[in-house]
Parts: C-alpha cells; sequence; structure tokens
C-alpha cells in the first residue's frame, strides 16, 4: 500500500488532522517532513494511505484544518 | 498543610485535587519529551497530551482548540493580548477594577506613545456601565479590557453586555478571567471575547507555570517574545496561525498536564455547583461580619473572595493575627490599586478571604472566631 504525507504547517494543525482522520477512520499518524522539502525549516506532516489522500483533504477543508503539499514520502 | 486553613485560593488554589498533583507526577515519570519538537515516541505522546488540553480548555471555554494559547500565567497572556492587538495611535479602555496585569501593560504603551487609554466606572448597573464607555469612547478605541471578576471583591462585570457593545463596534473586547474561570461559566462565543486571559493555576487548579490565552475566531495578533516554535524553523519570523505564533520557546509540560486535570475536575463538578457552593461559604462571613461595628467589608460579595478591614489595625497586622492562628490570607493592595480606589480601600488596601471549592464551611467559621477576636479585643 502506497504512503504519502501532507505536509501540515505546525504541531496543532497536524494532531487536528490525525484526530480528524480517526474520527473518520482513515489511518494516519504524524511525522517529520525532511526540512530541505518545505524550505521552511522543520515541517511536520500526516502520513497516510495515498488512496486517503483525496478524502482526507475534504476533512480537513471542513474542519478549517490548513495543509500543504502531498509529499511522496517521510524520513 | 495539616493544621492550616488555606484562605488565599484567589492568589492560586490549594490544595490541589489529588488527580492534578497524580499528573503532574505522571508527565515527570513518564512524558519526558519536548512537545512539538521531534517525531519520536515521547515528544508525540507530550504532543498529544498538549492537544488534549487544548480542546479540553476550548470546551471549557466554547472556542476552538487551535485558539487556545498556552502561556505563563495571566499576567502574560494579557500583555501578549494587549500589546499583540494595540497599533499605533490606538486609544484602550479599561475599568475601576483593573489588575495592575492589565493597567501596568496599558501605562507601558502609553509611555511608549503607542496608544492613549481612559478607565472607564464599571460600579454601577449595565446602564451606566455602557453609558460611560459611550462616554469614554474615542474614533481610535480599538481595545475594551474587562475584568470578569474583581480580586478584590466579588465584583462581577457584565461581560455578555460590554462584549456586545464592543463587537457592534469592531472593538476587541479583551477578559481578564483571573478571578472568574473555574468559578463562573465563560463563553468566548456567547460572550463576544476577542482574548480571555487567565491563569491555570487558580480557578482551574491547575500548577503554577501555565496560564491561557483563549482567542475568538480570526484574532491576529502581532508577537511580543519570538522564538523557536517547532517548525518553519528556516523562516526569520513565527507562524502565523495560532497557537504556535505566541508559543515561543518550549511549554511548560508537566503544568500543561496538571491543568488538563484540573479542568477535567472542574468540567465534572460544573461552574455553577461550584460557584453556589463557594457562595455559601463566603456568605457564611459575610452574614456575621455585619454585627462586627469594627469590621468593614468592600464592595459587593456572593462569589469567591471577602475583603475587609478591622478597625484598629493595619491589613498587615490582621494576616499576622490570622497567621499565628494558623489562618492563611492575603492583605495590602493585591496588585489591584485602581479596584481599591474604587471600593474605598485605598489608605492602607485590605484583607482578602478567597475560597476555593476544597474549603469547608468549618474554615469560615474559624475565619469568623478569629474576626470575632479581633472585633472584641485590641490584640497585641
Amino acid at each position: 500500500m502506497a504512503e504519502c504525507i501532507i505536509a501540515m504547517k505546525s504541531q496543532t494543525s497536524a494532531e487536528r488532522a490525525r484526530r480528524a482522520a480517526v474520527f473518520e477512520r482513515i489511518y494516519a499518524d504524524v511525522v517529520s517532513i525532511d526540512p530541505s522539502v518545505t524550505r521552511h525549516g522543520c515541517s511536520l506532516g500526516i502520513r497516510l494511505p495515498c488512496s486517503e489522500v483525496e478524502r482526507m483533504k475534504i476533512v480537513m477543508d471542513k474542519k478549517n484544518i490548513p495543509y500543504g503539499d502531498v509529499i511522496g514520502r517521510g524520513v | 498543610m495539616s493544621g492550616l486553613i488555606y484562605l488565599d485560593n484567589a492568589a492560586t488554589t490549594f490544595p490541589k485535587p489529588r488527580s492534578v498533583t497524580e499528573a503532574v507526577r505522571e508527565c515527570m515519570i513518564n512524558k519526558g519529551g519536548n512537545p512539538g519538537r521531534g517525531s519520536h515516541t515521547l515528544s508525540r505522546s507530550a504532543a498529544e497530551l498538549v492537544y488534549d488540553t487544548r480542546e479540553a480548555a476550548a470546551e471549557l471555554f466554547d472556542a476552538s482548540a487551535e485558539n487556545v494559547v498556552f502561556t505563563l500565567n495571566a499576567t502574560n497572556a494579557l500583555n501578549l493580548a494587549i500589546k499583540g492587538l494595540a497599533r499605533a495611535g490606538c486609544h484602550i479602555l479599561i475599568d475601576n477594577y483593573s489588575h495592575n496585569a492589565v493597567y501596568r501593560p496599558v501605562v507601558a504603551l502609553a509611555k511608549a506613545g503607542v496608544c492613549t487609554f481612559d478607565i472607564y466606572d464599571a460600579s454601577g448597573r449595565v446602564d451606566d456601565i455602557l453609558s460611560d464607555i459611550s462616554k469614554k469612547l474615542r474614533n481610535n478605541t480599538t481595545i475594551i479590557v474587562a475584568t470578569h471578576q474583581s480580586n478584590i471583591c466579588s465584583r462581577v462585570l457584565p461581560i455578555s453586555e460590554i462584549g456586545r457593545y464592543a463587537k457592534k463596534r469592531g472593538i476587541h473586547f479583551i477578559v481578564d478571567g483571573s478571578q472568574s474561570a473555574g468559578h463562573i461559566k465563560i463563553s468566548v462565543k456567547d460572550m463576544h471575547i476577542t482574548s480571555l486571559c487567565l491563569p491555570g493555576h487558580k480557578g482551574l487548579f491547575g500548577p503554577m507555570g501555565v496560564g491561557l490565552l483563549v482567542s475568538g475566531e480570526g484574532v491576529k495578533y502581532r508577537t511580543v517574545i519570538e522564538g523557536g516554535a517547532g517548525v518553519s524553523s528556516l523562516d526569520a519570523h513565527m507562524p502565523d496561525d495560532l497557537p504556535e505564533r505566541l508559543e515561543a520557546g518550549t511549554l511548560p509540560l508537566p503544568a500543561i498536564a496538571g491543568l488538563r486535570a484540573g479542568i477535567r475536575y472542574i468540567r465534572e463538578i460544573g461552574e455553577d455547583n461550584i460557584h453556589a457552593y463557594e457562595k455559601m461559604l463566603t456568605s457564611i462571613v459575610e452574614r456575621e461580619v455585619a454585627s462586627l461595628e469594627r469590621v468593614k467589608t468592600y464592595g459587593s460579595c456572593g462569589g469567591s473572595v471577602v475583603s475587609f478591614n478591622v478597625d484598629g489595625y493595619t491589613p498587615s497586622q490582621v494576616g499576622e493575627y490570622f497567621s499565628s492562628m494558623g489562618i492563611c490570607v492575603r492583605t495590602g493592595y493585591h496588585c489591584a490599586p485602581i479596584a481599591h480606589k474604587t471600593v474605598g480601600s485605598f489608605d492602607y488596601g485590605s484583607v482578602r478571604a478567597g475560597v476555593s471549592y476544597l474549603n469547608r464551611p468549618s474554615d469560615m467559621y474559624a475565619l469568623l472566631y478569629a474576626l470575632r477576636q479581633l472585633n472584641s479585643q485590641i490584640v497585641k
């Protein structure tokens, strides 16, 4: 199963996203993202099955959780 | 605290519920990671604890979890809110029960030439208060600050009405909830509060070292303190979004763990029950004190605080006498000289007894006994 990472802007938004995912029965956890990927330095993301990315985006949009790009893999 | 009767709960509640001390202990032993500073197991579990506490506070104060900022204490929260919302040339209104945690930041802004300010009279009825605010309002008034409950006399300001007034005019509404949080129900949403500032270690029963700044939706603060935020470390500025925008540096995790337990304790009992119980405690003193001719109380009671003086003694002498009897009270100005001017105790300040849900009626009777002693004789 391919895994994707959605970049998050903060610890709080990452935690909000993880909890929203649990509520929607999407398996997701919070991971660090390689600083070189984001150009902003240390960052966090939520790792989840790539097949759930679109559903997760809808969930986050609904809940006003800010998120960034979808990245292929974490570190 | 064997043998001591603690009635200085308006300064900090003591003792704490057992669940609070257990939570701090558990955190110190098992949750050693720095929240938001890594993705290892301990850091992650610390981050979850932090977010859990944000959620608990958000539920208690009817706000969003991401708008709950951890601060050092209420003073820190008030500084972040007042200085973070003040803009060059603005005018600020503060009430005449304000603590120095409100007064001094506003004076500092005025001295720096950033803002001007006025003090509105909040001692009357709602209409009188709003009328005085209207009189003092200027075109450039951008912030109104209100003390929810006075720290010297249990006077409760009509927060909902002032909030509605401020919202209608697009003015930021900052509330000092130091003496009301955990005692009286507060809704950031329904009371139109821009910034609710409060300590964790008073009515919420948390440990010292943590406070909260709970904001309404879409509030934009300038930063007052900058530093590490755990994310976007290559940027030269703080993150744009709350709560990280205002949380520079490592959070006080053990205090936050205790605060979470304290908030759960409050939610279990309910603020209405807490308020009713505390009112019952202070009314024991209020009722009896009326018959003691040398004892004068200040302001309205019916809350968690009773302030008084005994004719012939300074507040310090009364405090020392009480202390010799094992009763802990606060004496002096309680960092609120403006409020003492308002209630008429500016000459010497006052003696303050502050109760919590963990006091018993017998504590109040002990205080009354000591007061009767003082009332009937000169104690050397």
